[in-house]
């Protein structure tokens, strides 16, 4: 095939998106010619080449119509990724839902300094205050992207506003890696590229040209893909992040009026977490105390947008919003790829090689397209060093996999309750410590008197590192550590999640 | 010894033995007639390639400068002083040998105009050592100035650098100093001339911060100021007053060097040339590769023609580091000069006497500016959100599912045609309004920070951050300057990484050096990987190729020369900056001769200088503090018992290690 094929120019209408949906070792460059286009809410800069990878799924839209040069590589035999425009898209309802946030966020500001605005008739239906908004919705409904184009939308309006986005959702990875919960301010449009940085990239030394991989999340380690693997922790973990971020808006009158915007897994949603039925939204109830929600955002679901508005459409606004028909179902086998592709990228970075096509156009000798010709890439180089069995305090929570407490016998106690930090013994045969994927904690607070039986659950994480090799007999284990800062006398949290390198 | 890419070879012959060596430099020697800057450069770095024939070098100078006619001895002095302060180490030990007959001989024999030059040249050694120091040694520099100016003011110079006292206690030590040196107890007089040559140096160095920031108005009415001083001192003044000037110069001078700046802000849009690196090609700037060890370059320019006083320099050297002007420093100043009676309010030289030329009218105190530019500034951005919400609001659009998925979006412009300025790079959007534009340019330079920084350290290891801590992370919008972008992290960079290829070239010689076009590519756009501007290409009769113009090949890069020289500069300017902070103190002479960098602990200290910040908020930063949290970290509980008590093992972690975390 030759790099012609491969190039090709789409004129897309107003209001009509062009959907791709990549598939392994497949890379897409996209172009944007003329007109103005984005990429679920973050807009495209003109004549700029943004590169898409690891079995990306995304959609590029065009309010005023544009012109998009697409270049796209794909392995020999194999059959060509999905591609193609679609008319209908909710855009129009997703726009909406900003236009009516940021009614809820000017009027919250203008309080905030005093200088109360003058609200015209018509605008009332919303709840006081910033707008904090919790999106739920079954599986594959596009609750992530629903949350991107929203916060997207919110920095794009040239207010500095810097909406805080949660991620309770421990499946998802967001800015680190999966079973992780986070939450971290938006102050540039989310770039999308790979799912294996679903929200932007996280702080790293590398200069990237784009501002939001600057971005500086606060993260605790939940350890665990499904949320019924310790919903008692993820509890916890969520009221954590709850208090941090009112007292961060404490201090922070603009982020605050920005509001929050929380993004759930479906388990939230269909009910799996307990089992009687009024503990069947729990974890929802935890976000909304947790976060002072006033609005809720049903994404794609009917029934579940009923049951909403009866359990608390008295107290906030429930809001149903369609679901977008490019999202793609996608299966077990795909999530667990993406988990992959998140681990590696948070040691080794992203790099998406540019489709050859696109080289041969663009490479004359001496600017090649490798590197930083494309803002996107950035390597990093994590490293691997040997520690002693002593040097780190291991912890499990819970101790393991555990049943969950309604399928005990009657009457029998949990012997290891599902808050209890249990140590790990490296030295211990089956610790399952090989591979694993572990959270470095923040330090324990050095105030003795200030210290608690289970203060382990409430540090937030430092970093990752994955054990790579462990010799029982000389006490000493191989970490792979993203910087080269030194772990020894830290805690560190196991999970359920393990990781080979290739 | 290091490649110099883009210089002319040095110097041609290679000599190899002692004596052609000495044949060869002293021939080179003879040549510098005028002030001749390749000359001064390519004599310097032969004598930096060469320095184990260090006496040979010094030799060579000494009889030149006793030998040539008086209108030759400057530029040998040049030489002297660019060898001295870039190579240092061993020849500012040998000529300090000499170095004070032979000043006092020449500058004796000069002419007067020619003296003010020798007079800045000796203020500039007072700081000239790479640690900050007097270059030639305390003893030289004071027997120098007291022969020059008939004073003691290097050991007054050196008291007021041991403290970052208020100015009164630094009078008073000044006074107390004074006293104390016995040798000469009476008098303490200080000459017009010594005033005169300080207030150029403070002068030109606030001038070229000026140069590269140009937008400060608060260097501009720091420069303001200290012209009208000088206008003021050349009127004459009474000694005493002279005496305040001077120390509150100094101290100005120390607390600049003291307050770490963030690095200038370049004003860089991709159309628009920067300023520094664009400058005219008569710049007298020169770099040369300064430690003979680690070859790291820094631009000095200590050359006449650059400091005149009534034709303020249009051109800077190389950019020096100079701080964004120190607030507290020239307003002390200018008060404590009004309230001494030197300056009136409205301006008014009092101590110039019966002059006839009017001053120019009072500019606001520094003060008063910013607070104004500050109110403004916030009343501005009140308005536009009281108008972006009064735009919000007039929509009719309720919070309820029918109004959100019936209607039609009515404002759609609010994204795109309410936010003219799009940012070529990103494609994040600015209101066309002046503090829009304001933070355009922030924008922009944070581009160009972040792809001078991707040039810098190109192939070099980056890894991920930690992230910060809880209570880092909960205060972090009170320090974090929102809209800039972050500027996040230092990568761990050592002196020797900042090398830069051969900076420091002239303007013109960068301009005209070229790449040739591979045959086939004529037709190509190739933009530089800097400013993103395209390179453009010419066709060359006499050697019939297609060349780039203004360009360099750099690791099969193509850059615009000068911003790959820019580049190279700034990343010096890191260093220099991180010298400072490390606690010498010393002035920046207004040449911007090299100051060596100091290997150790200026990482932090520079990033706290950054944030400006209470509190340590990068994740290194962080790391550290959670280091030292964790040292003499006592575990009460007995329960879980394992490991954790080892934290304790940490107590006796030296304090080094928090120079290799914060590196790291």
């Amino acid at each position: 095939m030759t790099s012609d094929e491969q190039t090709k120019t789409w004129v897309l209408e107003p209001e009509t998106e062009y959907r791709f949906e990549l598939d392994p070792d497949t890379t897409l460059a996209i172009k944007l010619i003329k007109g103005q286009a984005e990429v679920f809410g973050a807009e495209l800069a003109e004549g700029v080449v943004y590169l898409f990878g690891l079995e990306c799924k995304a959609a590029v839209y065009t309010w005023q119509g544009c012109t998009l040069e697409i270049c796209r590589t794909h392995s020999a035999g194999r059959r060509p990724s999905t591609e193609y425009i679609s008319d209908e898209t909710p855009m129009a309802a997703y726009m909406n839902m900003h236009l009516a946030l940021e009614q809820m966020r000017v009027r919250s500001l203008s309080l905030a300094q005093n200088s109360p605005i003058p609200i015209p008739k018509g605008s009332s239906g919303a709840p006081p205050g910033p707008p904090h908004v919790l999106v739920i919705g079954p599986e594959n409904a596009g609750k992530t992207t629903a949350c991107k184009i929203i916060a997207n939308y919110a920095v794009r309006a040239g207010q500095d506003w810097a909406p805080m986005f949660v991620n309770v959702d421990p499946g998802e990875g967001g800015w680190t890696l999966p079973g992780t919960v986070s939450a971290c301010p938006i102050t540039t449009p989310i770039p999308t590229q790979t799912p294996a940085n679903p929200l932007g990239s996280t702080a790293t030394s590398a200069p990237t040209a784009l501002a939001s991989s600057a971005l500086v999340p606060l993260v605790y380690w939940y350890g665990h893909a499904e949320v019924r693997q310790n919903p008692l922790l993820l509890d916890r973990l969520i009221r954590n992040l709850g208090e941090n971020v009112t007292s961060r808006h404490d201090n922070d009158p603009l982020g605050k009026s920005s509001g929050i915007i929380v993004d759930t897994p479906s388990s939230f949603a269909t009910g799996s977490t307990g089992p009687a039925s009024e503990k069947k939204f729990a974890l929802i109830q935890t976000c909304i105390d947790a976060f002072h929600i006033n609005v809720i955002v049903v994404v794609g679901h009917e029934k579940l947008n009923v049951e909403m508005q009866r359990m608390f459409g008295s107290k906030l606004s429930v809001i149903k919003l369609p679901k977008s028909g490019g999202v793609v179902d996608l299966d077990i086998s795909y999530r667990e790829r993406v988990h992959r592709y998140q681990i590696h990228n948070y040691m080794y970075g992203t790099h998406i090689s540019p489709p050859p096509g696109l080289v041969q156009q663009q490479g004359a000798p001496g600017s090649t397209t490798e590197e930083s010709e494309f803002n996107t890439d950035s390597r990093l180089s994590p490293l691997s060093t040997t520690i002693n069995f002593n040097d780190l305090t291991i912890y499990r929570i819970g101790g393991g996999a555990i049943a969950p407490s309604s399928a005990l016998p009657i009457g029998a106690q949990r012997i290891v309750s599902e808050l209890q930090p249990v140590p790990v013994d490296p030295a211990q045969k089956g610790s399952g410590l090989l591979n694993s994927v572990l959270a470095l904690l923040a330090p324990l607070n050095p105030d003795d008197n200030e210290r608690y039986d289970e203060e382990v659950l409430d540090l937030s994480v430092v970093a990752f590192f994955v054990v790579t090799a462990v010799d029982v007999r000389a006490r000493k284990m191989t970490v792979l550590k993203p910087s080269p800062g030194s772990i020894a006398g830290r805690i560190a949290l196991m999970g359920s999640f393990e990781w080979q390198d290739q | 010894m290091p490649a110099y890419p883009y210089a002319h070879p040095p110097f041609s012959a290679q000599p190899s033995d002692p004596s052609s060596f000495r044949r060869d430099f002293a021939a080179r020697l003879s040549e510098l007639t005028v002030n001749s800057r390749p000359i001064i450069q390519n004599l310097s770095m032969m004598a930096q390639s060469y320095n184990r024939y260090s006496d040979i070098v010094a030799d060579c100078l000494q009889a030149h400068i006793r030998r040539v006619p008086a209108w030759m001895k400057l530029p040998a002095f040049y030489v002297l002083d660019a060898i001295s302060k870039n190579v240092y180490d061993p020849y500012a030990a040998k000529f300090s040998v000499f170095i004070v007959p032979l000043f006092l001989e020449a500058y004796s024999q000069v002419d007067p105009q020619t003296r003010s030059k020798m007079e800045e040249m000796l203020v500039t050694w007072r700081t000239g050592a790479p640690s900050g120091k007097e270059l030639f040694g305390v003893a030289a520099q004071v027997s120098l100035e007291r022969q020059i100016w008939g004073n003691d003011s290097s050991v007054v110079a050196e008291s007021v650098r041991d403290t970052r006292l208020a100015p009164r206690a630094r009078r008073r030590l000044k006074h107390v100093s004074s006293q104390q040196s016995s040798r000469r107890p009476a008098q303490v007089s200080i000459t017009k001339s010594q005033v005169l040559a300080e207030l150029d140096v403070t002068l030109a160095l606030k001038e070229q911060a000026l140069l590269v920031n140009p937008y400060d108005t608060l260097a501009t009415n720091q420069v303001n100021v200290l012209r009208q001083l000088r206008r003021m001192v050349e009127h004459g003044v009474s000694q005493e007053e002279l005496q305040q000037i001077l120390s509150q110069l100094r101290a100005m001078g120390r607390e600049t060097a003291a307050v770490p700046p963030p690095p200038p802000p370049i004003p860089v849009a991709p159309s628009l040339p920067v300023p520094v690196y664009n400058a005219p090609p008569t710049v007298p700037a020169l770099s040369q590769h300064v430690h003979a060890t680690n070859s790291s370059s820094v631009p000095i320019g200590l050359y006449p023609g650059n400091v005149s006083v009534n034709q303020p320099p249009s051109s800077s050297a190389a950019p020096i580091p100079t701080a964004p002007a120190n607030i507290s420093g020239i307003s002390s100043l200018f008060d404590s000069l009004v309230k001494a009676g030197l300056v009136s309010a409205n301006s008014t030289p009092v101590g110039a006497g019966m002059n006839t030329h009017t001053p120019p009218p009072a500019p606001d105190t520094p003060d008063e500016v910013k607070a104004k530019a500050e109110q403004k500034a916030r009343d501005d951005r009140l308005e536009v959100q009281r108008s972006y919400a009064g735009k919000i609001l007039g929509m009719n659009i309720r919070l309820t599912t029918t109004d959100i998925t019936r209607q039609r979006p009515q404002n759609i412009s609010l994204l795109y045609e309410y936010l003219p300025v799009q940012c070529k790079q990103c494609g994040f959007r600015f209101h066309d309004d002046s503090a829009g534009k304001k933070q355009y340019q922030d924008h922009l330079d944070m581009h160009f920070r972040q792809n001078r920084r991707a040039k810098e350290v190109a192939g070099r290891g980056h890894s991920r951050s930690w992230f910060i801590s809880i209570n880092d992370w909960i205060s972090e919008p009170l320090t974090d300057v929102r809209g800039k972008g972050r500027e996040v992290l230092t990568t761990s960079r050592t002196n020797t990484d900042s090398t830069p290829n051969g900076s420091g070239k002239r303007d013109a010689e960068l301009r005209s050096s070229v790449v040739v076009v591979p045959p086939g590519d004529e037709a190509k756009n190739i933009s530089c990987p800097v400013c993103k501007e395209t390179l453009k290409s010419e066709f060359r009769e006499e050697d019939e190729e297609w060349v780039w113009q203004n360009a360099v090949k750099v690791k099969d890069k193509i850059y615009h020369a000068t911003c790959h020289a820019e580049m190279a500069t700034s990343a010096t300017l890191v260093s220099k900056l991180r010298a400072d902070e490390s606690g010498m103190g010393a002035t920046r002479s207004r040449s911007g001769t090299p100051e060596r960098t100091t290997p150790s602990t200026p990482i932090r200290s520079l990033e706290q200088s950054k944030v400006q910040s209470p509190r340590p908020l990068s994740p290194e930063r962080t790391l550290v503090a959670d280091a030292l949290t964790v040292v003499g970290v006592k575990r009460k509980a007995e329960g879980d018992s394992q490991g954790i008590g080892r934290l304790e093992t940490l107590t006796g972690t030296p304090p080094s290690k928090k120079v290799v975390l914060s590196a790291a």
